[in-house]
């Protein structure tokens, strides 16, 4: 009889502290498992009584890295609660900084944490003495994205300028167009990372399940902020309807809700906003999908890192673009934020953030305290597809050894990005044979 | 020689707030001319980009190196690496390895130096054991002679 027994503890950390276990016998697997152990945390209930003002600086604190998208979902929901239209200017900035976090967040990803499974290697360290400019470039590229974040939101992370109806400071015109030059420049960094990436790509595994993917659309660009949530099975559905389309629900071994909609479980992030999107990208990004091979609709959660350069690549297309718009239009550094005036309502916000859609969802009293919230987290609406890709996954990789075995499992996980952390090389690894 | 005073931790974890109230007291002393002084928090690879600005970087922070609550030590990234076995406080691994990368990268400051205090207690809550807040003005104190030694003597790694 053989046994093997796996259990990765702490995949996760910053979002979600996980667990990925596997147990085979004799050729077939008994158990294999995505567990996420995270302690609950009560962002919605704290938030309850709190004033309208404050609620998007609390809850940019639910995550390190999406700190930019819970900010803008926060607003976007207390807005939509009280009636706030914003101006065209804070829109175009809104969006930049939406490209921001995605750029940085995408880049930290692809070039500190999954470089190291393409090229074999436990962690970036290694890679300093093999590829030594590569992991210069990346560094390069990820502090423009803090670059741009902190000059959007007034800080990297945790924005501080993005207030209800608009900017508290707004970045000057020149301040912008030296921006753009940067984002212009990193032009070739970007490309060098694909290519990187591009040579190694045969180290993602060949392993298609299909499901279903959600992300916002939008009809005259690759959705970030606004749109509509698009399903690959189910079509259009209004943000309004988006309980019935997330439809949370709790299992025993996790502390984390999970989400499931057509299908029993749904995949959201890069891939699916690809997925959904992918007519809409800029040109450099198109052509980025096409010598990867990826294509609209793609099944293989692994592309998703891939899907993460194409969008790298988008959001420094796209941000140039919008920075092109703004300072044409002629940029009003002086505008003040749209007047708010509090009352009872219910508003609900959708981004698309790195890793995935975000719903803030609020219901304020007369007074603009906060009477209820909920939000929904992308990580929480992957978690159920993880458990489904790794029960799908696992039976392909009885036949190699345990590390290997064990690498797979974290590489699988670790394609959906759950979080920084979540996607380290730090894991204790535990074998019973 | 451009210089950064760095403070770790994280205040909503007892003592591990040490190092930003220690910023704090810095600032009011007045730290030396052109000295940046950064709140990094709990920082990722973030910290690469503030490394790669400066040529002589002081972190403060909590620690446990065995001593007595509010006893302060100062030391290189090297002496720390000496002492990994024991944990030196809640950044120890991630802060020493951003260092250990900078340096390969050729993107560290010339000159880096920790000043620590021994914590008491680093669990959820607000606010510093007695003994570590009673320590913060000779934390503040100690953060500020490295640097300028570091600035003027070159000690450091």
């Amino acid at each position: 009889m053989s046994e093997i027994k796996i259990h990765l503890e702490h995949v996760t950390r910053v979002e979600g502290h996980g667990n990925i276990v596997f147990n085979a016998r004799n050729g077939a697997i008994e158990q294999v498992q995505w567990q996420v152990s995270e302690a609950p945390r009560f962002f919605e209930s704290f938030v309850r009584g709190r004033p309208y003002h404050q609620l998007s600086h609390i809850t940019s604190r639910i995550c390190g890295i999406c700190s930019i998208g819970h900010a803008l979902a926060s607003l976007k929901a207390t807005e939509a609660a009280f009636g706030v239209t914003i101006s065209d200017q804070t829109r175009i900035l809104r969006r930049l900084a939406m490209h921001a976090e995605n750029l940085q967040s995408h880049i930290l990803h692809v070039g500190y944490l999954v470089a190291p499974d393409l090229l074999g290697v436990g962690s970036v360290f290694p890679l300093i003495q093999s590829h030594p400019d590569a992991v210069r470039t990346v560094v390069r590229l990820h502090r423009l994205g803090n670059e741009m974040s902190d000059l959007l939101c007034g800080r990297t992370t945790h924005p501080i300028a993005l207030v209800p109806g608009g900017f508290s400071a707004i970045p000057s015109a020149r301040s912008l167009a030296e921006m753009r030059q940067k984002l212009v420049d990193a032009v070739p960094d970007a490309a060098s990372v694909g290519q990187l990436v591009l040579d190694n790509a045969g180290a993602l595994p060949d392993f298609t399940r299909e499901t279903e993917h959600i992300a916002l659309v939008a009809t005259d660009e690759y959705a970030m902020y606004d749109g509509l949530i698009g399903s690959t099975d189910t079509g259009r559905h209004p943000v309004a309807d988006y309980e019935s389309i997330v439809n949370e629900f709790v299992v025993r071994y996790s502390t984390a809700k999970f989400t499931q909609h057509h299908r029993n479980s749904y995949m959201v992030g890069a891939l699916a906003r690809f997925n959904l999107n992918s007519h809409l990208l800029r040109p450099l990004a198109r052509q980025w999908a096409e010598r990867f091979g990826l294509q609209a609709v793609c099944h293989n959660p692994f592309m998703n890192n891939v899907a993460q350069l194409v969008e790298f690549l988008h959001s420094l297309e796209e941000s140039v673009l919008l920075i092109d718009e703004l300072l044409g239009k002629g940029l009003n550094p002086a505008e003040a934020p749209a007047k708010v005036r509090a009352k009872a309502g219910r508003g609900i916000g959708a981004v698309e953030v790195p890793r995935g859609l975000l719903i803030h969802d609020y219901t304020y009293d007369d007074d603009g305290l906060c009477a209820k919230a909920n939000c929904v987290i992308p990580t929480n609406q992957n978690h159920h597809n993880i458990n489904r890709d790794l029960a799908a996954f696992a039976p392909t990789l009885l036949q190699k050894p345990e590390a290997e075995i064990a690498l797979n499992l974290e590489m699988l996980v670790r394609a959906y990005d759950p979080c920084i952390s979540c996607s380290t090389h730090f894991l204790a690894v535990r074998f019973v044979q | 020689m451009s210089s950064a005073i760095i403070a770790l931790g994280n205040p909503l974890m007892g003592d591990d707030g040490a190092g930003l109230a220690a910023l704090e007291w810095v600032r009011r002393k007045g730290p030396p001319a052109g000295a940046a002084l950064v709140d990094a928090g709990t920082p990722g690879f973030g910290l690469l980009h503030i490394l790669a600005d400066v040529d002589v970087a002081v972190f403060v922070d909590a620690a446990d190196f065995g001593g007595t609550a509010g006893e302060i030590r100062s030391f290189t990234p090297a002496e720390v690496g000496s002492l990994r076995s024991v944990p030196l406080s809640s950044h120890q691994g991630d802060v020493l390895q951003i260092v250990a990368l900078a340096v390969r990268l050729g993107q560290c400051p010339r000159h880096v130096a920790f000043c620590a205090i021994q914590s008491a207690r680093i669990a959820p809550g607000l606010g510093l054991t007695p003994d570590v807040a009673a320590g913060l003005p000779a934390l503040a104190e100690e953060v500020m002679r490295t640097l300028r030694t570091m600035l003027h003597g070159g000690e450091g790694s």
